[in-house]
């Protein structure tokens, strides 16, 4: 039996709504068959009022043992660092994050916002938000870059604006199943098994991204086409397992026409969504993407993207996701 | 005499920090404070930003109906560059939108409201057992099946969005999609598998076209008896549940509604305009207020901020206006509670009233005559609400009784989409235009009011559901709709007051939908706009 | 043999070898009468399906080779011919013990590697690693005729050593090699079988037609790395499942299907030919 213990901070529950879609296993095998259990959680945790401040207030002291804390949301530390934006319980929010992640055996930062700040954290960051460990990608954030918790685990970083349903089970899984020695962790903390690869991999449209055929507009222009040289798609930059490990068991944002944001990346949203930027490619000289995919560079890029258009085939020019 | 006050803090399963403060008399609610207990600051962020940026910040307000405010910032971008929409992308985003809803409604009335009637302080009731059969967190039979499955109409909204949450397919001019055949039978046999194995055979224990032909109150009593299956469905079973324990007397609110409507009829609304939104509307506009309807003019909103953490107390339009934060320590001495501003709505004869947002006032707004024929034209609500009052209970039957009546409407979409046609035309972006855009998330009316000024964003408002339900009082004292509907609410247990839960999950609230973007810490000015008379 | 070298280190790429339980061998020249007993005993535990975690190798006259199959294995099990002049048929089950000591290394010749050739290679092929439960079975020849086909005396043997070693090898059901798909567009595949043949927990998808039905390969990843699907824990006893959805198409083959391990594309091999449900235990999406 493991308990977790999941609160939010300045959060809008997008990860939450997420998990609630969760398939094998859903969100009742996680607690029926899994054992987890759920001491308290915004949406569904079954205590009101004071048996609930019992409940946090038990696990802060350590009273009660913490197995895993989850946190949803940023960490909001104004105004002028008292935290009384975001009040919980009768205290700041964040009185009860740093008291309660020195209390868990592990932490979890579900999601961008309690990762590296997230959209809270935008310029001019009203809020004074920030993340459990992380601002932006300046390691850091709330609890400091030498935090460990109890299991001599930083925080564990779950990206995503929202973070896929089975990226938030399979690592509560691992760690309630007693594996949590087997989940390598990349250089932001992110679990490595979701975040080795692309948004790219296994992405529809690759081929004409070989190519270097363009989708020309939205809507029907989509049945053909690679988002990344006009639409600012972030596929070939972001680290994700979207078009692997599908999104409702259904699609994902590349293949239904929508760019990739590069929401998993702490830079998101990027260009902090200046005046042209968005579902806009920034280019260089209005034709060179600025950004190229990781491990190239921009003289080879040049050299290929002429030869490839060259070389491409006809029907990387016609529509290819047919009715 | 004993009064006691007691501040229930945190109320949880309101979707964010939503703190409630009630003064007891005798075992009865005699007054009440909400509080909303969070600020992030969206409005603030946005300032200044590319006009499309409210496209991917505003659904991250609340991750719960992202996908409506997605709809409406759209809109709100269509009117203020006039562009023109194609028949197809209406449709698709008016299913997607309808989809959103039809996920939230099982999940939240499982999940969020029903678990609280298993509460041992119903134990004498002789329906309790059953009740904790059905609605026990987690191990329930129908909590089970109504949360599971409840992802399945946003499996459709993935089809066509990519993903659910947190899509921004829907851009100015149309949507990023063009679905295929194959995407079009795989969402209609999704949307099937729910309706079969959950709405018509758990929920209602009858065929949706049954459900539809009760108009009253007396239609709705009499369909609870008729057989077996519509007696023991979930919904009969919760009909009885309530009308045992009582749940149909308190909890009624203020009475006066507000809805601002959704899904456009896809020939009436292929130019948006601001103008031309009400008679566009399948789920009509409207405001329920002292007996009497009357059209909803966007030019009558107004947010007041008298017992709100920020500075000024002159209502304003949302398009004049203006937040600048101020420590909630401070505020506090000022007589200021929360972090909801209040919206207030000018009736013609009334003046400033505090409306209800949700199910019901939309059920109430549907019952208003002079229909056109594209629009919903439903008595049942407004009999329901002149026979037996506002309540919990009624509060929700209003949103249970959506869906079946938008899983008709879905489906009629899905048939008229005419794959080979457009869905998207490229639009003009304007340097400059004033917008306005409006939904329906399924917990209530959901506006962007966005100026855009030199190709950027030079104001952008948000006024959501939850703050029509839970601002606090305005400069006139006048309580608001969730704090009203909480006085009068009699407390069997003050440790553990499941009666205010019941009442404030009732307008499925969800917090991190009001609490905004604001200056402050840089003490920087926003721009301010006079407005002409109508741009 | 020299102890102190370190050959088996040799063969060590970075990539671990297949594990398996029991590893069944069988030798002999297919083309000469009964010597091809050994070669056709695979033959048919190919046919009729061995547990996930038994790998079959036809050893024939490759000698050598059989050394090299040999690691990873836990258990070991050659069949052979043999030409004792004992009565046609005879079966013999050589002790552990007589293995200890199979004969000196030097006279060993490619091509006419036997069964006690194959094991002292092994020896010092692999060395520490080299598997140490091993059971051999020699089958008695009627006759060597190239060309022939088994006689009946041996072929009854052949039956009978089926037998022993399904019995004995095989324990009983051994590991579930059925996979469920189900009506939500998952495969659900039982723990053990998804750590026998997909330890990393990663594998790729192709369906493949073939005349009769479809069969979908599952092949193995080595890591998150190369892409592919993810194999995710479903339920507490480790049981995982991937979505197939996609690759399949909507009209799914719902129910229990059999698999089998294709030793030389190195697949997990399902096998989507529409059957009887053999067990009432599909479960709702």
């Amino acid at each position: 039996m493991s308990s977790v213990l999941w609160l939010q901070g300045g959060a809008c529950s997008g990860n939450t709504m997420s998990f609630l879609n969760a398939e094998e296993p859903n969100v009742v095998d996680l607690i029926v068959d899994f054992g987890l259990e759920l001491l308290w959680h915004p949406s569904l945790g079954l205590e009101l009022g004071e048996n609930a401040q019992k409940i946090f207030k038990d696990c802060a002291t350590g009273d009660r043992p913490l197995d895993i804390f989850v946190f949803e949301g940023t960490v909001i530390e104004g105004p002028d660092g008292s935290g009384r934006y975001d009040m919980f319980a009768d205290r700041p929010m964040k009185d009860w994050v740093i008291e309660l992640a020195n209390q868990a055996s592990i932490v979890v930062a579900i999601g961008d916002c309690a990762c590296w700040g997230g959209i809270p954290a935008m310029e001019p960051n009203p809020s004074d938000s920030t993340g459990l460990q992380f601002h932006k990608r300046a390691k850091g954030g709330f609890l400091g870059s030498d935090f460990k918790s109890k299991s001599g685990l930083p925080v564990i970083n779950i990206p995503g604006c929202p973070s896929h349903p089975d990226w938030i089970t399979q690592i509560l899984v691992a760690l309630a199943t007693g594996r949590a020695g087997d989940i390598t962790l990349d250089d932001l903390h992110r679990p490595e098994t979701f975040f080795k690869t692309f948004t790219q991999t296994g992405c529809t449209r690759v081929q004409f991204f070989e190519y270097k055929q363009s989708t020309t507009k939205f809507g029907e222009g989509t049945r053909t086409g690679c988002l990344f040289y006009e639409f600012g798609c972030r596929g070939p930059m972001t680290h994700s397992p979207c078009n692997r490990i599908l999104w409702n068991r259904q699609s994902s944002k590349t293949r239904a026409g929508m760019p990739c944001l590069g929401c998993t990346e702490p830079e998101f949203p990027f260009f902090d969504l200046a005046k042209d930027t968005v579902f806009k490619t920034q280019k260089v000289s209005g034709v060179i993407p600025k950004e190229v995919p990781e491990g190239a560079d921009h003289l080879t890029y040049m050299a290929h993207a002429a030869a490839a258009r060259l070389a491409a085939p006809q029907w990387s020019k016609e529509d290819m996701f047919v009715v | 005499m004993t009064s006691v006050d007691m501040f229930v803090s945190p109320l949880g399963r309101v979707e964010g920090d939503l703190d409630v403060r009630v003064t007891i008399t005798d075992g009865v609610v005699t007054s009440a404070w909400t509080e909303a207990a969070m600020f992030r600051g969206f409005e603030i962020i946005l300032q200044g930003k590319d006009p499309q940026a409210g496209l991917i910040v505003t659904p991250r307000i609340c991750g719960i109906c992202g996908g409506s405010h997605l709809y409406k910032a759209c809109y709100a971008l269509d009117t203020a560059w006039a562009t023109h929409v194609p028949h197809n992308a209406t449709l698709i985003r008016n299913i997607a939108q309808a989809c959103e809803t039809l996920q939230s409604i099982p999940r939240y009335f499982y999940a969020l409201f029903a678990v609280d009637l298993v509460n041992k302080n119903y134990a004498k009731s002789p329906l309790y057992e059953e009740a904790v059969r059905r609605f026990a967190p987690y191990v329930g039979t129908a909590y089970q099946k109504g949360v599971v499955l409840s992802n399945k109409p946003v499996e459709v909204y993935a089809i066509f969005g990519g993903q659910w949450p947190h899509s921004s397919f829907m851009v100015p001019g149309g949507v990023m999609s063009a679905p295929s055949l194959a995407d079009v039978t795989r969402a209609t046999a999704i949307l099937h598998h729910w309706k079969d194995n959950w709405l018509e055979k758990e929920w209602l224990g009858c065929s949706i076209e049954r459900w539809m032909e009760i108009q009253s109150w007396e239609d709705m009593q009499a369909w609870v008896n008729e057989n077996e299956s519509q007696y023991n469905s979930d919904c009969g079973f919760f009909i009885r549940f309530c009308l045992d324990v009582g749940l149909d007397a308190y909890g009624g609110g203020v009475g006066n509604y507000l809805a601002t409507g959704t899904y456009f009829d896809p020939e009436l609304y292929e130019n948006p305009t601001v103008e031309g939104r009400n008679p566009a509307l399948i789920n009509r506009s409207g405001v329920y207020a002292d007996g009497k309807f009357s059209e909803f003019d966007h030019l009558r909103v107004a947010e007041d901020v008298t017992h709100s953490f920020y500075e000024g107390t002159r209502p304003l339009h949302p398009w004049e206006g203006e937040t600048k934060p101020i420590d909630p320590a401070v505020g506090r001495g000022q007589g200021k509670y929360s972090w909801a501003k209040s919206p207030r709505y000018d009736v013609p004869g009334l003046g400033h009233v505090p409306l209800e947002a949700g199910p019901l006032a939309r059920r109430i707004a549907a019952a208003a005559p002079g229909a056109a024929e594209h629009q919903d034209s439903d008595p049942l609500f407004l009999d329901m609400l002149q026979k037996k009052g506002p309540s919990v209970f009624v509060r929700q039957m209003a949103r249970m009784h959506e869906a079946p009546k938008y899983f008709q409407w879905v489906m009629d979409w899905i048939s008229q989409l005419d794959l080979q046609g457009s869905f998207y035309t490229k639009p003009q972006e304007l340097v400059s235009g004033k917008g306005f855009g409006s939904t329906e998330a399924a917990r209530g009316s959901l506006s962007d009011w966005i100026v855009i000024e030199d190709g950027k964003i030079a104001n952008y408002q948000v006024v959501t559901p939850t703050a029509w339900n839970i601002g606090p009082r305005d400069s006139q004292e006048v309580l608001g709709p969730i704090e009203q509907a909480l006085v009068g609410s009699p407390i069997v247990d003050q440790d553990d007051p499941v009666e205010l839960g019941h009442v404030a999950r009732s307008f499925d609230s969800c917090l991190v939908c009001t609490v905004h973007a604001y200056d402050g810490k840089t003490g920087r000015q926003l721009s301010k706009f006079v407005v002409n008379g109508m741009v | 043999m020299a102890a102190d070298t370190q050959r088996h280190t040799l063969l060590d790429d970075g990539f671990p070898p297949t594990p398996c339980d029991v590893l069944v061998v069988g030798c002999g020249n297919i083309l000469r009468g009964d010597d091809a007993v050994g070669p056709v005993l695979i033959r048919r535990l190919w046919e009729d399906g061995v547990p996930a975690d038994v790998r079959i190798v036809d050893g024939g006259t490759a000698g050598m080779d059989v050394a090299f199959q040999m690691r990873g294995a836990q258990r070991v099990v050659v069949v052979d011919a043999s030409s004792t002049g004992a009565s046609p048929g005879t079966v013999y089950r050589v002790p552990g013990e007589e293995l200890a000591d199979t004969g000196p290394l030097d006279g060993l010749h490619t091509h006419s590697f036997r069964w006690d050739h194959a094991l002292t290679f092994a020896r010092w092929l692999l060395g520490p690693d080299c598997p140490t439960d091993i059971t051999v079975f020699l089958i008695e020849v009627a006759e060597l005729t190239p060309g022939a086909e088994l006689s009946r005396e041996v072929r009854a043997a052949m039956e009978q050593v089926i037998e022993m070693i399904r019995n004995e090898f095989f324990d009983g059901p051994g590991i579930d090699d059925h996979v469920e798909v189900t009506d939500s567009g998952h495969l659900r595949i039982p723990a053990a079988l998804a750590a026998a043949r997909f330890p990393a927990d990663a594998c790729g998808l192709g369906l493949v037609e073939r005349q009769s039905h479809p069969e979908l390969h599952m092949i193995p990843l080595q890591g998150p790395a190369n892409g592919g699907q993810l194999l995710k824990q479903r339920n507490l006893a480790g049981d995982r499942v991937i979505l197939v959805r996609e690759t399949l198409s909507d009209d799914l083959p719902v129910g229990n299907h059999r698999t089998r391990w294709d030793q030389t594309l190195g697949v997990l091999v399902v096998d989507l030919a529409p059957r009887e449900l053999d067990r009432d235990d599909r479960q709702s999406g």
